[in-house]
């Protein structure tokens, strides 16, 4: 297996008031390979949102440590944030409905190079659009209104992805949406990975379809502690846990 | 440049396609017009009395007639425009300032910081404007300031309280997070994305202060802590003759009138400043490429 990019070591997070806290998840190992996509998965309330959050540093962990290319992230928290990109389960919260798609697309390229030419982040912001399947002349002026939610969503990745992170996390990107835009996502994140092949995926989800067509290697969770990890083969073909078994027979009904 | 132009051409062609905005428009511009011409230009100088032609109906020589002293109404409603101008706008400057900071801290503390903020920006409302007019002007007396003060601090409590439920939308939504994410500032975060999404509300909110301190302006002068009795304004005319309505009431209509279709002149133009301004709202605002 290729470099581990994101390393996290017992982690423990609480949510609550002091005294009436309430745990979320209990001492969770992860690795995170650069140019994997990697699967968490579970039901409701299984912790995989919270995991993937304290994991970029987006929320902070309450016991554990995080590493980042062998750095905690407590120490370098301002390279991750640099090196990655958040695509969130509702396409329309994700873009500001006031802004045109092309201006939502640019703004971490003009908050990470103050330096480039009008024509290059222009240029960036075609590029990326072209990478999710979106015409840049018909799609760059347009406000998240006029477009449909699959359009919206591959907007949100293509503003993930256009400062080329080298770990993109998705939280359910697909749920919202609707099942024929949910194929043009894939292939959206399946292109991506070929132009990005070091870029770390990590996808949270409960769709174990989107999972297996997109998917290196799966964790699953339940109520905060990890089930199983391994390939997507091993998980969803020759599950070891009675978990993975009961999600698996549930996402076939 | 061109495109923040261009966008202004649509908002005002957008604005002036209805009714309600081509008056709130024409008003505005001719009360522009006026000041600037009373800056150099009036009928007759402000200090012009004529003791035989007191109370006068319009004529010829005077249009809306003179006042007690025999001073041309007209001459002073110029004059007085331009210190209702300047009251307005500094008015509106005042309380977009002050409500907008106190939106940044609503949004950018914690939550009980927030909650707490609520409270305290209640119980500052509940003050009457006229009474922070009148602390005001005990120790810096009677001016215009004391109005731009009063009504820049009531307004802007009030323009905090009805942003903030909008603004902590914005700050909480996804897109602000992906912003924070990218490493925008606090300060950019909030005046490209936050600011921007309560512009309807904004907009409305602060062309109805601006109105709102005619008004305050004509019942603070009336009270003795407006503008000097020496300054023009709409509301010294008002007060000078409001005593005499019942016998020259067309001496209390010229002023009252200018003020009422200004007023509402001001509120038309935030309502339909508020449809214009936004891409939400104006398609021609989302065609525009």
């Amino acid at each position: 297996m290729s470099d581990i990019v994101l390393r996290g070591r017992g982690i423990d997070k609480y949510f609550g008031p002091k005294k009436r806290r309430r745990q979320v998840l209990f001492s969770v190992d992860v690795d995170v390979h650069a140019g994997e996509c990697l699967a968490v998965i579970g039901g409701s309330g299984s912790g995989k949102t919270t995991l993937t959050r304290v994991l970029l540093g987006l929320e902070s962990a309450d016991g554990g440590d995080i590493a980042y290319q062998g750095v905690g992230i407590a120490d370098d928290a301002q390279r991750l944030r640099r090196q990655s990109g958040l695509v969130f389960q509702d396409p329309f919260g994700s873009l500001d409905p006031r802004w045109r798609i092309e201006r939502s697309i640019a703004e971490p390229l003009r908050l990470h190079h103050p330096d480039w030419s009008h024509e290059r982040v222009s240029d960036r912001v075609a590029e990326v659009l072209r990478m999710v399947e979106l015409d840049p002349q018909g799609f760059r002026s347009h406000f998240p209104m006029d477009l449909s939610g699959g359009q919206a969503q591959r907007a949100a990745i293509a503003r993930a992805i256009a400062d080329r992170p080298r770990i993109l996390l998705a939280d359910e990107p697909m749920s919202a949406i609707d099942v024929a835009a949910r194929i043009r996502i894939l292939d959206s994140f399946q292109r991506i990975r070929q132009a990005e092949p070091d870029m770390a995926l990590i996808m949270v989800s409960h769709d174990l379809g989107v999972v297996r067509h997109i998917a290196d290697r799966i964790m699953v969770l339940h109520d905060g502690r990890v089930e199983e990890t391994g390939t997507t083969a091993e998980v969803l073909d020759a599950p070891r846990c009675d978990y993975t078994r009961e999600l698996i027979r549930a996402a076939s009904l | 440049m061109n495109g923040r132009i261009r966008t202004l051409r649509i908002v005002a062609r957008s604005m002036w396609r209805r009714a309600s905005g081509r008056y709130a428009l024409v008003v505005m511009g001719l009360w522009l017009l006026v000041s600037a011409v009373s800056l150099v230009w009036t009928p007759y100088s402000l200090l012009a009395t004529d003791g035989f032609d007191t109370w006068g109906s319009p004529s010829s020589s005077h249009l809306l007639g003179t006042d007690g002293v025999g001073a041309d109404v007209l001459s002073w409603l110029m004059a007085g425009s331009r210190t209702n101008l300047v009251i307005a706008v500094l008015t509106v400057v005042v309380a977009a300032a002050f409500g907008l900071l106190l939106v940044a801290a609503m949004v950018s503390c914690n939550s009980a910081f927030s909650s707490a903020s609520v409270v305290v920006v209640d119980a500052l409302i509940s003050i009457p404007t006229v009474l922070v007019a009148l602390i005001l002007s005990v120790p810096f007396g009677a001016s215009a300031a004391v109005i731009v003060a009063a009504c820049g601090f009531a307004y802007g409590l009030n323009l905090a309280r009805i942003l903030r439920p909008s603004a902590l939308l914005a700050a909480r939504s996804a897109y602000v997070e992906s912003a924070i994410w990218s490493g925008a500032s606090p300060i950019r975060v909030f005046f490209t994305h936050i600011m921007p999404n309560t512009l309807p509300v904004l907009s409305v909110q602060l062309s109805m202060s601006a109105g709102t301190s005619l008004l305050a302006e004509a019942g603070l002068t009336y009270l003795g802590v407006g503008v000097g009795s020496g300054v023009p304004s709409w509301g010294h005319s008002l007060t000078t003759s409001v005593r005499f309505i019942s016998i020259y009431p067309l001496a209390v209509v010229w002023p009252g009138l200018v003020v009422t279709l200004v007023v509402i002149a001001l509120n038309l133009f935030g309502d339909t400043l508020r449809d214009a301004i936004d891409p939400l709202t104006n398609p021609a605002l989302r065609e525009a490429a």
